[in-house]
C-alpha cells in the first residue's frame, strides 16, 4: 500500500521554509509516496505565456511539482511548455474518448488532475503515462513543423548547433526531436528514481512512456516523391508523416487492453520487470505493463481514486463493458424517456460552416443506480 | 583495322591503365559516399490557418501578403486559428472560407536560428498533403476536385519582413484522392490521401519563400467548386531542395572531370586524324558520345550562384536527354559494328531505323518535358500530372525509369534485327 503524503502538510512547508528545505522535508515526509505526473500540474497554469516578461515566465518553471531537472528544461526551452501543456490536454482529451464507455473514464479535476488513480501502479495508470509521452512528442513535432518553435532542434540530440549545417545537409524531421523532447521532459522524475533506487514503479512509467512515443513513431507513414528527370524515380525523396492522435489513443487502447503484469526481478545490480506468468509472451517494446491489478471501479473509493458508476449513463442493448449490466456492476439501472432536440440532415461546408435541420427525437435514457 | 590507342597497348599496360581506371572511380564513389550528405532535403511545413479581413471570391488575389511570422514574429495580416473545426470556430460568423488563407513561410526556423535557403540548394519542390479527418456525416465525395488560388513569394535576407515579392499566383485544379478502410472509419481518423504537386522552383535564388493558398467557395448563385472535400483539418506543404552539401560535391566532381574528358577527347582525335584511313563510324559515335557527356560536365550550376536562372531544371533534363540519346546510339552502333555477319555498315544511314527509335523517344521524352517544366517557367504551379491523362502517364514514368527502360528496348529492338536477318 502506498503511503499517501497529506496535501495540507506539503503547503505548510512550502510557505514556512525557504523552497529547497521544503523539498528536502517533502522528501523525508514522501518518500514511500509516488508523485506520478506531477508535472501535469502545468494544465493549471492559465496559458503558458511564450511572450510575456521573462519572470512572469520563468515563473511556470518554477512551480513545486516540477522535478529539478523538469524545471531546468523549462526555463531553457519556455516556449516549448505551451506544446507540452497542449500535449497533456491532447493526451486527456483522447483518453476520456477512449474511455468514454468504461467503467473508470479517464474522469480528470480535482488536486491532481487525474485524481488518485495514478498513485497505484494499475492498467489504467500505464495507459495514461503512455498517452500523455505520446501526446507531447505529437504536439511538438506539430509545433516545430508550423514553425512557431524556434528551438526544435535538427537531430535526436536536442542540441543546439545542427551537427552539419543547414546548409550543407539540412535538417532531420521533426518527430525525432519532439520524441527527444518528450523523453527528457516527462521521464526526467521517473530516471532519477529509476536510477538512484532503481524503483519497480519507476521502471514501470519509464516503459510505458517509451511505449507511448515508440507507438508514435511507428506508425508514421512512409511518403515518397518522385522528382528525376521528367517526374521520373531516378531521384527519389522520402519522408514519414505522422498519423492522427486518434489513431495512436486507438492502439494504445488495444496495448491497454492487452497489458502485462509484471514484477520486479532484481539481478546483482539491475532491476528488471519480468512478467508475472512467466507462460505469457514476452512484453515488446511497445506493450504496455502494470504492476497492481486494477480495482472494479464499481463504488466510490476515497484510497484508489475510483469514482464508482452511479449515475452514469449506459447502453441497455449492449453486452460490452458500455452495456448496462456491466456498466452498472449489476446494480440495475432507471430508464427515463425524454424527448431531445438534435441537429440533423446536416449539410457541411468546406470550412467551418454546418448547415443543419434541427428535429425533435424520443431517447431512452439509462443511468446506473 | 589498325587501332588508335587501346589496340596499340600492351597487356601489362593495358592492366595498369584498366586499374588506375577503377581506382579512379572507387574513389569517386567513396567521395560521394562518405563526403556528400544525402541528395535532398526535405520538410513538413504544417500551414498557419489565417483569417483574413476581407473575403476574396474565387479566382481573385489581393496584394497583401499574410505573414505568420514577420517582424519580431509576429503575424502580419493575419490572425492565426488553431483549430478551423472547433465549434468556436464553427460559431464564429466571421469565419468563412474564403477568409481563410493557409501561409507556409519557408524554411522554418530551427536551433534558435532564423534558417534560409541559399543558392548552393539549386531547387525547390512544393508537395500538398492534405489532412482530412474522417466524419460520419462529412464525407468525401469521390474524387473531389480542389480549386487551389495560390501565390508566390520571396523575400531577401535585406529585405524588411513585410517585404515580399510575387513570383507567381494561379487558380490551380487539383484531384483530390483519398480513401479509407472500412475498419479505419471511425470519428477522428485520418483519411489516406495522394499527395499533389503544388510548386517546381528551377532555381532557389532568394533567402526566404511565403505560399499563401485559399480555397475558396462560390458565391451561391455560381457554380459551386470545392465542394464534397470533406473536413480539411490542416494543410501541410512538403518541400523538397537539393542539400548545399551535395550541390558542392557534385559541383566539384564535375569541374574535376570536365577539363579531363575535354583533354581526353582532343588527345583521341588528334590520334585519329594522325591515322592514314578516315575516322572510323565507332570513333566518330565515340567522339559525339565524348561531347554530350562534356555537355552533362559542363559546371554551368555555379552560374546559379550569381544569376537567377529558373530553367536550370528544364536544361538539367535536357543535358541528360542528350546524353541518353547519345549513349543508345553509340551502343546500338557498337553492337552492329560487332556482329560477325556480312552485312556492310560503317555508315549512320545503316542504322536509320534504330536510331530514328531512339531519337523518336528521346523527343517524345523532350516534348513532354517542355509540356511539364518548361510551362513551369511561366507559372510554377503548372503540372502536367493533375489530368487524368497525366495521372496515367505519372504511373508509367513514374514507377519505371524511363531511362533504363529506352536502353533495354533498343537492346531488344537489336536482337530483334539479329534474329529476323
Amino acid at each position: 500500500m502506498v503511503l499517501i503524503c497529506p496535501p495540507v502538510l506539503k503547503r505548510t512547508t512550502t510557505m514556512t521554509f525557504p523552497l529547497m528545505k521544503a523539498g528536502f522535508l517533502f522528501l523525508i515526509f514522501c518518500t514511500t509516496s509516488s508523485a506520478e505526473m506531477r508535472w501535469l500540474a502545468l494544465l493549471r497554469q492559465s496559458s503558458v505565456a511564450t511572450r510575456g516578461a521573462v519572470h512572469e515566465r520563468v515563473e511556470i518553471c518554477n512551480i513545486k511539482e516540477l522535478s529539478k531537472k523538469q524545471s531546468k528544461i523549462c526555463q531553457k526551452n519556455l516556449e516549448i511548455m505551451n506544446s507540452v501543456r497542449l500535449g497533456a490536454e491532447l493526451a486527456i482529451q483522447e483518453c476520456q474518448w477512449q474511455f468514454k464507455s468504461r467503467r473508470w473514464n479517464c474522469s480528470t479535476g480535482g488536486k491532481r488532475i487525474f485524481g488518485k488513480i495514478l498513485k497505484t501502479a494499475t492498467r489504467e495508470a500505464a495507459f495514461v503515462h503512455s498517452i500523455t509521452a505520446a501526446a507531447v512528442a505529437h504536439v511538438v513535432t506539430r509545433a516545430c513543423s508550423s514553425g512557431q518553435l524556434q528551438r526544435c532542434g535538427c537531430d535526436r540530440t536536442v542540441r543546439v548547433k545542427p551537427s552539419q549545417g543547414f546548409e550543407w545537409s539540412g535538417c532531420s524531421d521533426n518527430i525525432a526531436f519532439g520524441t527527444a523532447f518528450s523523453k527528457s521532459f516527462v521521464d526526467a522524475r521517473d530516471l532519477r528514481r529509476a536510477r538512484k533506487k532503481s524503483k519497480p514503479r519507476a521502471l514501470m512509467n519509464l516503459h510505458n512512456n517509451e511505449a507511448g512515443r515508440k507507438v508514435l513513431e511507428y506508425n508514421m507513414k512512409l511518403e515518397c516523391k518522385c522528382h528525376g528527370v521528367s517526374g521520373s524515380c531516378e531521384l527519389r525523396t522520402c519522408w514519414r508523416a505522422m498519423p492522427a492522435f486518434r489513431e495512436v489513443g486507438i492502439i494504445l487502447k488495444e496495448k491497454f487492453n492487452g497489458a502485462t503484469e509484471v514484477k520486479p526481478i532484481v539481478s546483482g545490480k539491475y532491476t528488471k520487470l519480468e512478467p508475472v506468468n512467466i507462460r505469457f509472451k514476452h512484453h515488446t517494446d511497445t506493450d504496455l505493463v502494470y504492476l497492481r491489478p486494477s480495482p472494479n471501479f464499481c463504488e466510490l473509493d476515497e484510497k484508489t481514486g475510483s469514482l464508482g458508476t452511479h449515475g452514469r449513463r449506459c447502453n441497455k442493448t449492449s453486452r460490452a463493458i458500455d452495456g448496462c449490466e456491466l456498466l452498472c456492476c449489476s446494480r440495475g439501472y432507471i430508464s427515463q424517456n425524454r424527448s431531445e432536440r438534435e441537429r440533423c440532415r446536416c449539410k457541411f461546408h468546406w470550412c467551418c460552416y454546418v448547415e443543419c435541420q434541427s428535429c425533435v427525437r424520443t431517447v431512452e435514457i439509462n443511468t446506473c443506480n | 583495322m589498325s587501332g588508335t590507342i587501346l589496340e596499340n597497348l600492351s597487356g601489362r599496360k593495358l592492366a595498369v591503365l584498366v586499374s588506375f581506371i577503377l581506382l579512379c572511380q572507387i574513389a569517386c564513389f567513396l567521395i560521394g559516399g562518405c563526403i556528400a550528405p544525402a541528395p535532398s532535403n526535405v520538410e513538413n511545413v504544417l500551414g498557419t490557418k489565417c483569417l483574413v479581413d476581407t473575403a476574396l471570391s474565387p479566382g481573385t488575389f489581393d496584394d497583401h501578403w499574410h505573414i505568420p511570422r514577420g517582424h519580431d514574429r509576429r503575424p502580419i495580416n493575419c490572425h492565426p486559428i488553431n483549430n478551423i473545426n472547433s465549434p468556436e470556430a464553427i460559431k464564429d460568423e466571421r469565419v468563412t472560407p474564403n477568409k481563410i488563407v493557409f501561409a507556409f513561410q519557408i524554411p522554418n526556423p530551427k536551433v534558435n536560428e532564423v534558417l534560409d535557403y541559399s543558392r548552393w540548394m539549386q531547387n525547390l519542390i512544393g508537395v500538398l498533403h492534405i489532412e482530412v479527418l474522417y466524419k460520419e456525416n462529412i464525407p468525401i465525395a469521390g474524387k473531389p476536385i480542389l480549386s487551389l488560388d495560390v501565390k508566390l513569394g520571396y523575400r531577401n535576407k535585406w529585405d524588411p519582413d513585410d517585404k515580399y515579392t510575387l513570383i507567381a499566383k494561379s487558380t490551380e485544379k487539383r484531384y483530390m484522392s483519398c480513401e479509407i478502410e472500412d475498419k479505419r472509419k471511425i470519428e477522428g481518423y485520418q483519411y489516406d490521401c495522394d499527395l499533389l504537386p503544388l510548386f517546381e522552383l528551377g532555381s532557389l535564388h532568394h533567402d526566404f519563400y511565403l505560399i499563401n493558398l485559399r480555397l475558396p467557395v462560390a458565391e451561391s448563385n455560381k457554380e459551386p467548386i470545392n465542394e464534397g472535400i470533406g473536413q480539411i483539418e490542416d494543410i501541410i506543404v512538403v518541400v523538397i531542395n537539393q542539400n548545399g552539401g551535395f550541390t558542392k560535391v557534385w559541383v566539384s566532381l564535375k569541374t574535376v572531370f570536365f577539363p579531363v574528358i575535354i583533354g581526353l577527347m582532343i588527345w583521341f582525335w588528334h590520334r585519329i586524324l594522325l591515322l592514314p584511313r578516315p575516322p572510323a563510324l565507332l570513333e566518330k559515335m565515340l567522339l559525339t558520345l565524348g561531347i554530350a557527356l562534356s555537355l552533362l560536365n559542363l559546371p554551368l550550376e555555379f552560374l546559379t550562384l550569381w544569376v537567377e536562372m529558373p530553367f536550370m531544371l528544364l536544361l538539367s533534363d535536357i543535358r541528360q536527354g542528350l546524353f541518353y540519346a547519345a549513349l543508345l546510339s553509340f551502343w546500338l552502333i557498337f553492337c552492329g559494328e560487332h556482329l560477325m555477319d556480312d552485312v556492310t555498315r560503317g555508315r549512320v544511314r545503316s542504322y536509320w531505323k534504330h536510331l530514328s527509335a531512339v531519337g523518336f523517344g528521346c523527343l517524345c521524352l523532350f516534348i513532354f518535358d517542355m509540356c511539364e517544366r518548361g510551362v513551369q517557367l511561366k507559372n510554377p504551379f503548372y503540372s502536367i500530372w493533375v489530368t487524368d491523362l497525366g495521372t496515367n502517364l505519372a504511373y508509367l514514368g513514374g514507377r519505371t525509369d524511363l531511362g533504363k527502360n529506352l536502353a533495354v528496348f533498343s537492346a531488344l529492338f537489336i536482337k530483334y534485327e539479329i534474329d529476323s536477318g
